[in-house]
């Protein structure tokens, strides 16, 4: 949808997505090695511009890009979606290769759920096989809740996905590492 | 001061990582499943912590294992 939502962090800010960052979504999304685990993308610009002319359209969906502060340099993209008002989940979840933004990114995702949208819960789900993201989650302090059978289907190929929950009270205990973690970052 | 420094980021990555790893094990970030993005990041502070370093973001994007962690402690101490 559209939204007027920023959040800044440190060194890394999210604004929201525009139909010209359609190529930039479009560079990350066929990435062989970022896009492994997302539902195939063409890699027509067009087609991501269709795709966010629905995607303005669609309320409780939040997507922004990553983009550094000083700069104003896009570094990824990230977004909150399926919300309700109480909960949405979190994805979509791309930063370029070579950039150190992954951890601030994730700090500002819960920072936009919990303090932009005044959400009471957040969820990641996560395709199983991807080693990596499933690991952050775990490290962040999330929740690691259910194994959802079959959730994923990416090119044919059924995944389990891994469900990871964070809730305010959980945020408050996860907030002090993710936010040392990137001024640290920042500091560089 | 190889060998020790062998040994020091060793017992970082084991502590990081919760899981031994011994002296001069050429850990690769690739092939270990817990060195996530957030992981990396403790292991960074940690040895810029330890040895008095400082990586570049660039540098930091750039550690692709134990090796370059070695190698930017060594460099450092030899400068």
């Amino acid at each position: 949808m559209r939204h007027s939502l920023r959040i800044e962090g440190f060194r890394y800010g999210l604004r929201p997505i525009r139909t010209e960052d359609a190529r930039f979504v479009v560079e990350l999304r066929t990435d062989p090695e970022l896009g492994a685990y997302l539902h195939r993308t063409s890699g027509r610009v067009e087609d991501q511009e269709a795709w966010l002319a629905a995607y303005f359209e669609r309320a409780g969906d939040y997507y922004f890009i990553v983009e550094e502060l000083k700069t104003g340099e896009p570094v990824g993209a990230i977004g909150l979606y399926d919300s309700d008002g109480r909960q949405a989940e979190w994805g979509r979840w791309l930063i370029r290769k070579g950039s150190p933004a992954a951890v601030e990114s994730a700090l500002l995702i819960y920072r936009a759920a919990f303090e932009g949208l005044g959400l009471a819960e957040v969820y990641c789900r996560t395709v199983a096989q991807n080693a990596k993201v499933v690991s952050f989650h775990d490290s962040s302090g999330a929740e690691r809740v259910a194994t959802l059978e079959a959730h994923f289907e990416l090119d044919g190929v059924v995944h389990d996905a891994v469900e990871h929950r964070v809730d305010r009270s959980r945020w408050d205990t996860m907030r002090p590492k993710l936010e040392f973690l990137a001024r640290r970052l920042a500091e560089h | 001061m190889t060998e020790r420094v062998d040994a020091e980021i060793a017992e970082i990555l084991s502590l990081t990582l919760g899981r031994p790893v011994a002296a001069g094990d050429d850990l690769k970030r690739g092939d270990e499943a817990k060195w996530d993005s957030l992981k990396h990041l403790e292991i960074i502070f940690a040895v810029e912590g330890a040895y008095g370093v400082s990586f570049s973001p660039d540098e930091i994007a750039a550690v692709t294992g134990a090796s370059d962690l070695k190698a930017k402690v060594l460099a450092a101490n030899a400068a």
